[in-house]
């Protein structure tokens, strides 16, 4: 496997895989997502990008974030207004979330030559 | 609801802090793989002392993995004396300990009778991964991390003294098996050993 396999695979399985879920919602429903869906996925997406950054702050940051987001899901669940803040910035966490950690992973992979699966001791 | 609202606003201008320190972060990153690979380069293409090199990598050491070390020699094509200056050249996988990169200078110890199977190469083959066979793995971790102390050690300038050094801890290993009674294993490294130093002999005679 050669460097630019790493990294695939490594975006694959962190970002592309785990966005799935609300990427099926926005072909299905014609690019409308639920709040409900959004902020869930931002909560659930950030820690997991996070913990798999090497970036101490990145993942301490996404922690917070988890927590906020988890928090306005419950809100939106016992109170279906639409929160047009909350709306936009879970949808601005994720893609910037997304682009950061892709950066991180060209280093990492294409720079470092980190291996993905299978790393050596 | 409104502080919800708020807080989403803050969410936004911190993610947007978040992403221009991490981005600052990782080109910074970026330029001293790119300093640090290609200062090394052009310290061991001009001869400089092996204890400047060394110092240069040690301070690599406090920021990259041994394993990115390795991968930005390969990536820079660092010549092969800057190569031997590296902390570590022989990695188990974490997963499957059958898959190792080795210095292909220990290749040269291991008995005959051992299976393995080069499945890469990096460094223009100085450094070699394998597949070894279930026997196989004892044998390559005596061996390889005796030569990796020997390598690591070596306090000496020449990519020629380092083999002499290689052999002299080879040489310790054929005696140890020797005083263990595992008569074929001191036979075989025997054999490796004479074939290394008759080859070491040729070239040597050959530059002469």
């Amino acid at each position: 496997m050669n460097r630019s396999t790493h990294f695939f695979s490594s975006i694959l399985l962190i970002i592309i895989i785990p966005l799935g879920p609300i990427i099926l919602e926005a072909i299905l429903k014609h690019g409308t997502i639920t709040d409900q869906s959004l902020t869930l996925t931002a909560a659930i997406f950030s820690v997991s990008v996070g913990t798999a950054s090497d970036r101490f702050l990145f993942m301490l940051f996404s922690v917070f974030v988890c927590v906020f987001f988890s928090v306005c899901y419950g809100y939106i669940l016992g109170n279906p207004d639409s929160l047009s803040f909350v709306h936009l910035a879970a949808l601005f966490l994720i893609a910037v979330i997304s682009l950061l950690h892709l950066a991180e992973r060209y280093v990492r992979h294409f720079k470092e030559g980190e291996i993905f699966i299978r790393p050596f001791k | 609801m409104i502080a919800l609202q708020v807080l989403s606003i803050l969410v936004i201008i911190l993610t947007t802090l978040l992403a221009v320190y991490q981005l600052k972060s990782l080109r910074e990153r970026s330029n001293l793989i790119y300093s640090y690979g290609t200062e090394i380069k052009l310290l061991a293409t001009s001869n400089t002392n092996k204890r400047i090199i060394k110092d240069r990598i040690y301070k690599m050491q406090i920021k990259f993995s041994d394993w990115s070390l390795l991968m930005i020699a390969d990536a820079y094509s660092w010549p092969l004396f800057a190569i031997t200056c590296l902390p570590k050249l022989l990695f188990i996988s974490s997963v499957n300990p059958k898959i190792i990169v080795v210095w292909k200078e220990i290749m040269q110890f291991i008995p005959s009778a051992i299976e393995y199977k080069v499945i890469g190469e990096f460094c223009n083959g100085e450094v070699l991964k394998l597949k070894l066979s279930k026997d196989a793995q004892l044998t390559f971790n005596v061996i390889g991390s005796r030569i990796e102390d020997a390598r690591n050690n070596n306090p000496y300038q020449s990519y020629s003294s380092l083999q002499g050094v290689v052999n002299q801890i080879v040489n310790e290993v054929e005696l140890e098996f020797k005083s263990k009674g595992e008569v074929q294993s001191t036979k075989d490294i025997h054999e490796k050993r004479m074939q290394f130093l008759k080859k070491q002999f040729d070239i040597n005679m050959g530059e002469q």
